[in-house]
């Protein structure tokens, strides 16, 4: 089976689901798929205020990665060590800050499998963020025993549209 | 997404959303717009603070999040390249056309195609698609039966 296949029937078994945009007749540039526990968030039942409004928000974040042609270098970032192939997305518009964590079977497929509030997570040095990567690496070996990630330090190889940051880099 | 009634209230989930991927895609648009342009005319951050009078501290903050953007920081960033923004394209949801491309992987397991595939007659929104994996993930199982082609 190819790796589409497996994200096909990994669908079809209820562990992933794919990210649609919400607006009707946006393009579907690229495809993201969330494990169940971010999926229950994303189609919560109705909550409070602040849950409403954190949800609406994160479901916009996601989707910049299926439909924005494109991606700015604020939004995807490899974590360390960059062997593990964990990349992180970012939904920070208001508190709490979510850190989306997942891995590329292949360029513009994004699989999450796990996420966490920023504030819960300390220091880059933490145990915390230590744990959420082993997670993420754990997940994935559970949805695809036989599959690697793509391994790549290059956000231009896993995401088509990615935007070159040596801009920002000041020559002074 | 349902028309309204007169005194029908949007729900929050939706005004955040559409509040979040209206500011997002006019950060990714501009964001595009200044790499580029930063680039074929060799500037630096240092250099658009100084055209637009503001400290480099700032422009890095208007560039690394779009929650930093308001329609005057917009301006000022495009004033820094000659360029100004045209108002945005207003669109009723009930005249949106189907998406012009959908990534393979999303017609599989979603069955949404785009506006110009041939299986055009079996298009199903976006939203019909999400409405169902939403009503079938009451016990979290997508159904694979909903797909379509």
């Amino acid at each position: 089976m190819s790796i589409e296949d497996e994200i096909v029937d990994r669908v079809s078994q209820g562990m992933l689901f794919p990210v649609a945009p919400k607006a009707q007749g946006a393009t579907i540039r690229r495809a993201m798929f969330v494990a169940e526990k971010l999926w229950g968030e994303l189609t919560s039942p109705e909550g409070d205020e602040e849950w409403e409004d954190r949800i609406g928000r994160l479901q916009a974040d996601l989707e910049i990665f299926v439909t924005e042609a494109e991606i700015a270098p604020q939004y995807l970032f490899l974590l360390y060590p960059s062997a593990d192939a964990v990349w992180e997305t970012r939904s920070i518009k208001d508190r709490p800050s979510i850190r989306v964590l997942g891995l590329f079977p292949e360029t513009d497929v994004f699989v999450s499998t796990n996420h966490a509030r920023r504030e819960d997570l300390g220091g880059w040095q933490s145990r915390e963020w230590k744990t959420v990567k082993r997670v993420a690496r754990a997940v994935w070996r559970q949805l695809f025993p036989t599959y690697q990630p793509k391994i790549t330090a290059r956000v231009n190889e896993v995401c088509s549209g990615a935007t070159n940051e040596i801009f920002y880099k000041d020559r002074s | 997404m349902k028309s309204s009634t007169k005194t029908d209230p949007k729900p929050i989930r939706d005004i955040a959303y559409y509040e979040q991927r209206f500011r997002n895609r006019v950060f990714a648009k501009l964001i595009s717009f200044v790499t580029e342009e930063a680039r074929k005319q060799g500037l630096t951050k240092k250099d658009i603070a100084q055209r637009i009078r503001k400290d480099p501290a700032s422009v890095t903050r208007l560039l690394s999040n779009p929650s930093n953007l308001t329609l005057d920081t917009i301006s000022d960033l495009l004033l820094a390249f000659d360029a100004e923004a045209e108002p945005p394209e207003i669109v009723l949801f009930k005249d949106r056309r189907p998406p012009n491309y959908v990534h393979p992987l999303i017609v599989k397991t979603l069955g949404i195609v785009a506006s110009d595939s041939p299986n055009q007659a079996t298009t199903r929104s976006a939203n019909d698609a999400q409405k169902n994996i939403v009503m079938s993930g009451q016990d979290l199982k997508f159904r694979a039966s909903a797909t379509v082609g």
